[in-house]
């Protein structure tokens, strides 16, 4: 082996090391019969049955799936209608609302949290569900607009004029046409909405109230005394989903693509 | 081929000051193929949009089999198209392509399946039915794109550029394919094409369009024996275009110069004297080794060989010209030849068609 080549492999298994060494270690350690994350004594299941008798996490997870539930499914249809009427329509000052809409993707978490709390104290709004999963709405909204436009920029005008042409109705252009051809930006838009809803700490934190705890921020308040094994359970338990998530995802969309070519 | 199946009548279209069509007026009969032939720009998928209804015109009115359609939606139109890049629906079979329309026009299945069954055998898709786009190749799609046109049993079918996307020998294939569709299902075919060998071997009549302006309106034969204007003739075929003038007219022979030491005599076809522009098919022009009568000199200045023709620039005075030879090769760049000229096939435009 020559060295340049030496030097690559190197630095890729670093790399590869530096990236998924913490997550093994808690894997690992979710398996830990001791309490202490520092030696390991023994293998045991007995974190994740505590898990489940833990109320306060169950109620946390619960919450955490509403909001994440209700706030993808809003922001979804809001953002892919508002980045079909972008596209479609031109109106005064087009472009500063295109530019407008990257705004609260780009300014720090913190202040969107923070503005949020006004607008919900200046409003009267209790904190609770409701202005946590508004929020979550807020904050989405930009991601699936963003993630569905940039699908429509690369759909041919052909495709809706031929079915205009061949007699659909408008209804039926979109219905049968356009949204089929622009559901792979739709479900990223929405797969992005959903993650970005289910670990958000910064702004739950700001827009959260009494009984409206989000799984994030319960993790968040038990860490404070110290990463405890049922932490590392749970995270464990959120890694296995996710994998499962996307691995799913990947197989529909390589066959998708292998059988219909995009 | 009497019927009147389309009629443009003083269509004008106007993108902001841009004016794309100059008050265009035009009678398609009903089992015709017929080309809008022209450069890029020129406004022919305009006119072809403004019949499909996916453009509206800014002045003027559209029929389509006798009833004003001007301002029906495309989806009311007896008439449908063929996009360039096929625009087949990349998440349907091509059944589902195919039925698409008959579908959108509440066609009863039973029927359905029956017209989808016959458009696919009429453009050789057996066996492709459950196929999706993407898994065929050009010319299977272009197929698919005819057949989900022909399905709707409309008497027009509006092709936009369809054989661009092709390579050469398919490209050649589908247009004999496209002609024999055409014949057999009796109805009018209306082409867009910048391509003019397309557009001579395939149309029954040619519409050159230029700047917004129907240049000429003819059969294939008629555009290349008789082009009305130096664009026609520049556009379809090789021409010589020269821009002299008609120095006297005696005894019905016009004295056309050539150079300032030649004269060709022309039989005078009510040409005036003074400013004309000459044109001649390289063809009309005939290389000869020795003089013959009236015949003047050149030099091959070119010589360019392909295949069935040998291309020839000739330099005459202070003029080259094209001239093509059907013969072997006898001349060689350098050779001083003697070129004649077939009087009846030369054309003469005056002044004010410039």
């Amino acid at each position: 082996m020559n060295k340049g080549k030496f030097i690559k492999n190197l630095t890729i298994v670093l790399t590869f090391i530096f990236l998924y060494a913490p997550i093994i270690i808690l894997v690992i350690y979710s398996f830990n019969q001791s309490k202490m994350n520092v030696v390991f004594t023994g293998f045991t299941f007995d974190w994740y049955k505590r898990l489940l008798h833990n109320t306060d996490l169950l109620e946390a997870f619960r919450n955490t799936l509403i909001i994440a539930g209700v706030s993808t499914v809003v922001s979804t249809i809001i953002g892919t209608i508002s980045a079909l009427g972008l596209y479609k329509y031109n109106f005064p000052m087009k472009k500063l609302v295109n530019g407008l809409i990257y705004i609260p993707i780009v300014i720090p978490e913190i202040v969107l949290g923070i503005s949020l709390l006004s607008v919900y104290t200046i409003t009267n709004l209790k904190l609770g569900m409701p202005s946590l999963i508004i929020s979550h709405i807020a904050f989405s909204i930009p991601f699936v607009i963003t993630s569905v436009r940039s699908t429509l920029n690369l759909l041919p005008k052909e495709y809706e004029e031929a079915a205009y042409d061949l007699g659909a109705s408008k209804f039926n252009v979109f219905t049968k046409v356009t949204l089929p051809l622009i559901m792979p930006g739709v479900i990223s838009g929405g797969t992005l909405a959903l993650t970005l809803s289910m670990d958000d700490v910064v702004i739950s934190y700001f827009t959260a109230g009494p009984g409206s705890n989000t799984l994030p921020l319960q993790i968040y308040s038990i860490i404070k005394t110290g990463i405890t094994p049922d932490v590392n359970a749970l995270s464990t338990l959120l890694l296995l989903a996710t994998i499962i998530i996307l691995t799913g995802s990947a197989i529909y969309q390589s066959r998708k693509i292998a059988r219909r070519g995009y | 081929m009497d019927n009147v199946i389309v009629r443009l009548e003083n269509i004008s279209k106007s993108f902001g000051d841009k004016k794309i069509l100059k008050n265009i007026t035009l009678d398609i009969y009903e089992g015709e193929f017929i080309t809008f032939l022209g450069p890029s720009g020129c406004g022919k998928t305009t006119m072809l949009r403004i019949i499909s209804g996916l453009e509206e015109a800014t002045e003027g009115k559209v029929f389509i089999e006798g009833e004003d359609v001007t301002n029906e939606i495309p989806a009311k139109r007896k008439v449908n198209t063929i996009f360039q890049n096929f625009a087949l629906f990349p998440h349907m079979t091509v059944w589902d392509n195919i039925n698409f329309g008959l579908k959108m026009h509440k066609v009863p299945e039973e029927e359905a399946e029956k017209r989808i069954k016959r458009a696919i055998k009429l453009v050789q898709l057996d066996g492709f039915e459950n196929r999706y786009p993407a898994q065929l190749s050009g010319g299977q799609q272009q197929r698919v794109a005819i057949a989900r046109g022909i399905v709707m049993n409309h008497k027009v079918l509006l092709l936009d550029e369809s054989l661009c996307s092709l390579d050469l020998k398919l490209k050649r294939e589908m247009q004999g394919e496209l002609k024999k569709l055409q014949k057999k299902l009796g109805i009018t075919f209306i082409y867009v094409t910048h391509d003019q060998d397309e557009a001579l071997t395939m149309s029954d009549r040619i519409v050159i369009i230029n700047k917004g302006n129907i240049e000429q309106l003819d059969s294939p034969k008629e555009i290349y024996s008789k082009p009305q204007t130096a664009f026609a003739a520049d556009f379809i075929g090789e021409s010589n275009i020269i821009k002299t003038e008609i120095t006297k007219i005696k005894d019905d022979i016009a004295y056309v110069k050539l150079t300032d030491d030649i004269e060709l005599a022309i039989p005078n076809n009510d040409y005036k004297k003074g400013k004309v522009t000459l044109i001649v098919r390289p063809e009309n022009f005939n290389p000869h080794k020795n003089p013959v009568k009236e015949s003047f000199e050149g030099i091959v200045r070119n010589y360019m060989y392909d295949g069935a023709i040998v291309k020839l620039e000739v330099e005459v005075g202070d003029r080259t010209i094209k001239v093509h030879q059907y013969d072997s090769d006898i001349f060689e760049e350098g050779e001083t030849i003697n070129i004649d000229i077939d009087k009846n096939k030369v054309i003469i435009i005056g002044e004010k068609d410039e």
